[in-house]
């Protein structure tokens, strides 16, 4: 068997409740189990700390959603994968918190750990297509009001706060933070993963369509190739559907139920790029882990 | 074409190209044109737009709009038009800012699609208060307070052969701009109009509607103009751009017919007096930000940005006829003399 060749950071990175932690636990059940045939596989455990990845994918498997990542702190999540050339490749993740990156959207800042890691290597941007905020204007809002009778109320006027930013607003801002120093890297390779695809594609648009549409200035600056981003979108709906709340008391739903009773948890995955549609999550990250062409 | 005898000792300087000095120098002036760097050695200077780094962080750009510092090193960085908009106070000068970049919230604007900003906090800023998150009941601008001019930045990338371009939108309280009229001498701290490739003039709608406002409106743009002319920031032959603001009140008054023949009567006497003093005049109607849906959101802004992005022709001057007492400017002039 081959050794561990060089590391291949890869950082996933999103705002909160963009999908990360999910991501890599179905990754980690996906590549672990060998279920269904993938671009990369399981390699070995090596001497690296599995406890943090088991506990997820035990949440995952059991179709109940993820706790919230810890606010504090990173945790360095390294896989040891084989390629269709049977090269052993370690691939590293930073599993931080959203509350990390709109940080650097609300503060200015980033955490020193955080700093080195997402100076190196390729991105995979997660963006929850169910929680995107869109800009939306008072006189629009008006009108709408107005048209349907509805008499708007007096309200305390709300002071500007960098939370209120559009959704696409905020991702341009991180990706342009990543373009540049401290964190600049020289050119390279982007993923944006649309989560929550399963709700995501009632729109009848696929994952290039979807980001034009629903995230227009993310778009136009990824398209205008300012910072040289070499990158791609996909949908992923790494749960396959709506899990099971982790919170005593809650009410299951009949979709956990649903998607416990597959025989291969592999298949609740759905990854979209463009028409073709797999449960393979491994195949944006051996397009991330090859030299830029 | 570069002009292989013309030299400047600023790297970044693009004089040979198009004629212009990054400085906003009249080039006599620069104290870099003409020389090479061996001649020169060129001041560092610091830059404000980065958080102060904390115990356990890495300090990230501040996102806020752009000093005079901030707005040249990006002209040195990259080819970069500099619009200046003049207009009485509440004359909707940040509405326009604000109207345009939320236009590229929408899609690309004109077949200009967005590149980049490295003033989106300040973008967000103003935008505010027209947004559903302010919880306003009608839509509302910032007032922008004495001081110091601030630039708010886009790079944007044109669908057509002139590729991409930077543009530095320069934003100043409009009481300052009123006191042109009454003391040349204000202009001489007004580098944004110096460097300016387009000056863009406001005219505002709303007071053209306000029988008491209504002659000052008509009047007032003439002597900002003449006051500009006579400080010497017209010297470069810049573009000028007359925007009628507020058209959505305009709509509402039913003047409509009245308050197009005072902007007509408004362009005809600055064509008169000023267009030997100017590249071009163009005229623009606009809504950027308006409080009801008598007109849509953004009106006349995507042929202003297109006037905007127009590129040749203007040729800056320094700041000759006055002294100014700026810390900006007494850098640049102290060099100079």
């Amino acid at each position: 068997m081959n050794s561990a060749t060089s590391g291949i950071p890869i950082s996933i990175v999103g705002l909160p409740a963009s999908g990360k932690t999910t991501f890599l636990a179905a990754l980690w059940h996906l590549v672990q189990v060998g279920e269904i045939a993938t671009r990369l596989r399981f390699g070995s455990l090596g001497s690296d700390d599995f406890a943090y990845l088991n506990k997820i994918v035990r949440q995952w498997r059991s179709a109940t959603e993820q706790p919230r990542t810890q606010t504090t702190g990173m945790k360095s999540v390294v896989m040891n994968l084989t390629d269709e050339a049977d090269r052993t490749v370690r691939v590293t993740f930073p599993d931080v918190p959203g509350e990390e990156y709109r940080r650097m959207w609300e503060e200015r800042e980033v955490d020193q750990a955080l700093a080195a890691t997402l100076s190196t290597g390729n991105i995979l941007l997660l963006v929850n297509g169910n929680k995107i905020r869109a800009p939306a204007w008072v006189t629009d809002r008006a009108a709408i009001a107005s048209a349907i009778g509805e008499v708007s109320q007096e309200a305390e006027p709300k002071d500007w706060h960098p939370r209120h930013a559009p959704t696409q607003v905020q991702l341009v801002d991180l990706l342009q933070h990543l373009s540049l120093a401290p964190l600049a890297a020289g050119p390279r390779k982007l993923v944006v993963m649309i989560s929550a695809w399963d709700k995501a594609e009632g729109e009848g648009l696929d994952p290039k369509a979807f980001l034009s549409a629903k995230l227009p200035l993310l778009d136009q600056y990824l398209k205008s190739n300012r910072d040289g981003w070499n990158w791609r979108v996909y949908g992923v709906s790494a749960q396959g559907g709506e899990y099971d709340q982790d919170k005593n008391g809650t009410t299951p739903r009949a979709e956990a139920a649903r998607l416990r009773e597959l025989d291969r948890p592999s298949e609740r995955i759905k990854l979209v790029f463009g028409d073709s549609r797999t449960h393979d999550l491994t195949e944006p990250l051996e397009w991330l882990m090859k030299r830029a062409q | 074409m570069a002009d292989a005898n013309v030299k400047c000792a600023n790297p970044d300087c693009r004089v040979a190209e198009d004629g212009k000095c990054v400085e906003g120098y009249e080039l006599a002036k620069c104290p870099f044109y003409g020389k090479s760097a061996d001649e020169v050695t060129l001041a560092t200077e610091e830059s404000a737009e980065t958080a102060a780094p904390q115990a356990n962080g890495v300090a990230l750009s501040l996102g806020i709009s752009l000093d005079a510092t901030g707005a040249s090193d990006w002209m040195r960085r990259s080819l970069s038009n500099v619009i200046g908009i003049v207009g009485s106070f509440d004359s909707g000068k940040t509405s326009l800012i604000a109207g345009l970049y939320d236009l590229f919230q929408l899609g690309s604007v004109a077949n200009v699609t967005f590149a980049g900003s490295a003033t989106l906090h300040a973008f967000e800023q103003v935008c505010h208060d027209a947004r559903a998150a302010s919880l306003r009941n009608e839509a509302h601008s910032p007032r922008t307070k004495r001081g110091e001019v601030r630039f708010y930045h886009l790079d944007l990338e044109q669908s057509s052969a002139a590729g991409a371009l930077t543009l530095l939108v320069a934003d100043r309280s409009g009481e300052e701009y009123d006191e042109v009229a009454d003391e040349v001498s204000r202009t001489a701290t007004m580098f944004e109009l110096r460097r300016a490739d387009t000056i863009t003039l406001l005219i505002d709608g709303a007071r053209l509607c306000n029988s008491a406002q209504r002659h000052d409106a008509i009047g007032a743009p003439q002597l900002i103009m003449q006051g500009m002319l006579e400080g010497g920031v017209l010297d470069h032959r810049p573009r000028l751009a007359v925007a009628l603001t507020k058209f959505d009140a305009v709509a509402a008054a039913e003047l409509t017919d009245r308050v197009k023949a005072d902007f007509a009567a408004i362009l005809d006497a600055l064509r008169r007096r000023f267009s030997s003093s100017l590249t071009e005049i163009e005229s623009f109607v606009t809504a950027a930000s308006p409080k009801t849906v008598d007109a849509p959101r953004g009106m006349g802004l995507p042929e202003l940005l297109a006037y905007w992005l127009k590129r040749g022709e203007a040729k800056p001057v320094g700041m000759n006829r006055v002294q100014s007492s700026r810390v900006f400017d007494s850098f640049t002039t102290g060099e100079v003399e």
